[in-house]
């Protein structure tokens, strides 16, 4: 049984004027502590995927387990917990939030995280700033920094919770190849030191080839 | 808790330019509303000399009517009348009797030009029920009353008019042709304190008004007002009243005449209420339509604020997503963002607040003049008289509905959104 199991999942958008099939019938099955990339062209319902394994969104149909649980029906008060405590989202281009500094970036997740106290939040928040080498620029805002280094604030915001699995979109797209090849050690780091479960969707061959596993998709079906 | 106050204030000093104009907004409509509110409470707070007000009941008149005919007559009492129904009541600390309108009073010294001015005439306990600063000599008592001894209580600008200063206790002067002595000087009264209002106060057995009197003498010039020990001891009061009511009624049988309380002894708010001595007033409805009054006061403005809001909110649906993407619940999401708000709405409300003070103060005269008035003396207040508890809680107040009002459509449409669509700012 594995970590993250989807089960005959398809995604459909509905607007006024059109229907799009993103995902067709895709099961997927991938074990705790594998490093897994997702690839295809642009469209293919690569995002759409990630985000139904996140919890983010629902399949039209189908099912996702995860940890072996079924999500299907859960409350939004026992999904958020849920995400809160089993998965931490890198996106492509950061989404930190402008308004707050380094630190308060990623100490969030931890605010809706029952019973963690303000300076226990803070400890946590610094050990993993210090893990992805930023301790230096926790008073910084967002802005202040680099795409590199947003990226891995993105990370230590990721983990500060101490998910299992960790998904990321397309975690160096925006990034030149030096900075890319940084935030890539600091994924494989995450990987083979703490076990922890990572799904990437990316377009980089190289980067994918060092990954476990490699899922390839075309126009919303799972081709390899 | 305190870290989301924090990153409250965080997020309000980056989007600075919304925070003021929402802050302005709200701040203006609190103030409109709350010159308003101010326009009323002024009318019914407690500060010297009607510090009293809230323990204080008002028979300003008196009804009678010949049983089984439509014959009816609403009206100030006679003294003896108002001393039977609401004289030594023991349910209560003290009552009062005085005139229930200003009389006009020409004032001369020896030498001196005349000085008219508004008279009350009062009875002894009228200086132990309201609260006046004595800045010279000392009220007349009862025994002074009962004697109907020339003596006077003038305000400090009659003294000073009179006699050239306000240590004017023991001069004498002609009231209308009748020689009088000061026995105190008080500080002026403002109008907005209409029932012991005057500039010149004295017993009311000494002028004619005390035999002005219709109705079989039952009826004439005089009010009374009741001091209760708290108010918690209407309900008594207002009983003993019935029963005296019942009593009196026996004694005055011949004269065809019986008085009907139409539940009085009233409160003040009640008074007010109350457009006519033969209506009993209707607290409930005029306190549903006030409510309705503020309501809409509230909702223009409300409506403004939401569209801002909003607009607050699309800037931040990326933030938002985030945060749901990272566990924040639907609720706790509300939460957040009606306690951002209420920030707001807070600061903007005490804002507003001072601002209807200071704007009542400055431009009393304008604001408070009434149209049906006893007195030709312009009003003026002081800000004894507008910062009350009272007005500030009806200002917070209407700072949580403004809050609700604004903020309730556009946070719950944001804490519903898609959350992939909320990130990608779709
Ligand atoms: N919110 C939406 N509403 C309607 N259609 C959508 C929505 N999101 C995605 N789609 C459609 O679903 C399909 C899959 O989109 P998705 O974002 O998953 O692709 P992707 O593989 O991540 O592409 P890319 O590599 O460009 O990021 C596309 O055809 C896209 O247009
Ligand atoms: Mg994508």
């Amino acid at each position: 049984m594995g970590i993250i199991e989807l089960k005959e999942v398809s995604k459909i958008y509905r607007t006024d004027e059109v229907e799009t099939l993103a995902l067709e019938n895709v099961n997927v099955d991938i074990d705790k502590g594998e490093f897994v990339s997702i690839m295809g062209p642009s469209g293919c319902g690569k995002s759409t995927l990630l985000n139904i394994v996140g919890l983010l969104d629902a399949p039209t149909t189908g099912r996702v387990l995860i940890d072996g649980t079924t999500t299907e029906g859960m409350s939004d008060s026992a999904l958020s917990a849920f995400r809160n405590s089993k998965l931490g989202f890198v996106f492509q281009s950061f989404h930190l939030i402008g308004s707050l500094n380094v630190l308060d970036n990623v100490e969030m997740p931890l605010l809706y995280r029952h019973g963690v106290k303000g300076s226990e939040r803070t400890r946590m928040a610094k050990a993993v700033l210090e893990r992805v080498g930023l301790s230096h620029r926790m008073y910084h805002r967002p802005a202040q920094l680099s795409g590199g280094q947003c990226q891995r604030v993105a990370i230590a915001r990721a983990i500060v919770g101490n998910p299992e699995i960790i998904l990321a979109d397309e975690p160096t797209g925006n990034l030149d190849s030096r900075m890319g090849a940084e935030v890539m050690q600091l994924l494989h780091e995450l990987n083979k030191e703490d076990g922890r479960t990572i799904v990437m969707v990316t377009h980089n061959d190289e980067q994918a080839r060092m990954t476990d596993r490699i899922v390839r998709f075309f126009d919303g079906r799972q081709v390899q | 808790m305190r870290e989301m106050m924090r990153q409250a204030m965080a997020q309000l000093r980056s989007q600075r330019m919304l925070t003021v104009v929402g802050i302005t907004g709200t701040a203006l409509s609190i103030f409109l509303i709350m010159v308003v509110v101010m326009l009323q409470q002024v009318k019914v707070a407690p500060y010297a000399p009607v510090s009293n007000r809230p323990r204080m009941l008002y028979a300003q008149y008196a009804s009678i009517v010949v049983e089984n005919t439509p014959y009816q007559s609403n009206g100030p009492m006679s003294y003896e009348s108002a001393k039977e129904l609401y004289g030594n009541l023991e349910t209560a600390e003290r009552s009062t009797i005085f005139a229930s309108y200003l009389t006009v009073a020409t004032m001369t010294v020896p030498g001196g030009r005349p000085v008219s001015a508004d008279m009350l005439t009062t009875d002894g306990e009228f200086w132990n029920v309201y609260d006046f600063t004595f800045l010279s000599g000392k009220p007349y008592d009862q025994t002074a009353v009962d004697a109907a001894q020339h003596v006077a209580v003038i305000d400090e600008s009659t003294a000073r008019r009179l006699f050239g200063s306000t240590d004017a206790a023991g001069r004498e002067f002609q009231l209308n042709h009748s020689p009088y002595t000061v026995a105190g000087v008080v500080r002026d009264v403002s109008t907005l304190a209409e029932e012991c209002f005057a500039h010149v106060w004295v017993p009311l057995t000494t002028t004619p008004l005390i035999n002005n009197t219709w109705n079989s003498y039952l009826m004439g010039s005089f009010s009374a007002v009741v001091l209760a020990k708290s108010s918690d001891d209407f309900a008594a009061i207002r009983e003993e009243c019935d029963r005296r009511m019942r009593a009196y009624n026996k004694t005055v049988k011949e004269s065809n005449w019986q008085f009907i309380s139409r539940g009085r002894p009233y409160t003040k708010e009640e008074v007010l209420v109350g457009q006519w001595a033969n209506v009993e007033p209707d607290l409930k409805t005029y306190r549903r339509d006030r409510l309705i009054v503020f309501l809409i006061l509230l909702i223009v403005p409300a409506i403004n604020l939401s569209g801002m809001t909003e607009s607050r909110m699309r800037q931040r649906r990326e933030e938002i997503g985030v945060r749901r993407a990272f566990g924040c619940k639907r609720s706790t999401l509300l939460m957040q963002l009606f306690g951002e708000n209420l920030m707001i709405t807070v600061v903007a409300g005490l804002i507003g607040w001072a601002l209807s003070v200071g704007f009542a103060y400055l431009f009393s005269t304008m604001l408070f003049l009434e149209g049906y008035s006893n007195t030709l003396t312009m009003p003026k207040v002081s800000l004894e008289m507008l910062v009350q508890p009272s007005t500030f809680a009806w200002a917070l107040g209407f700072c949580f509905v403004l809050n609700l009002l604004s903020t309730g459509v556009p946070a719950w449409r944001a804490s519903r959104t898609n959350i992939v669509n909320a990130i990608n700012k779709k």
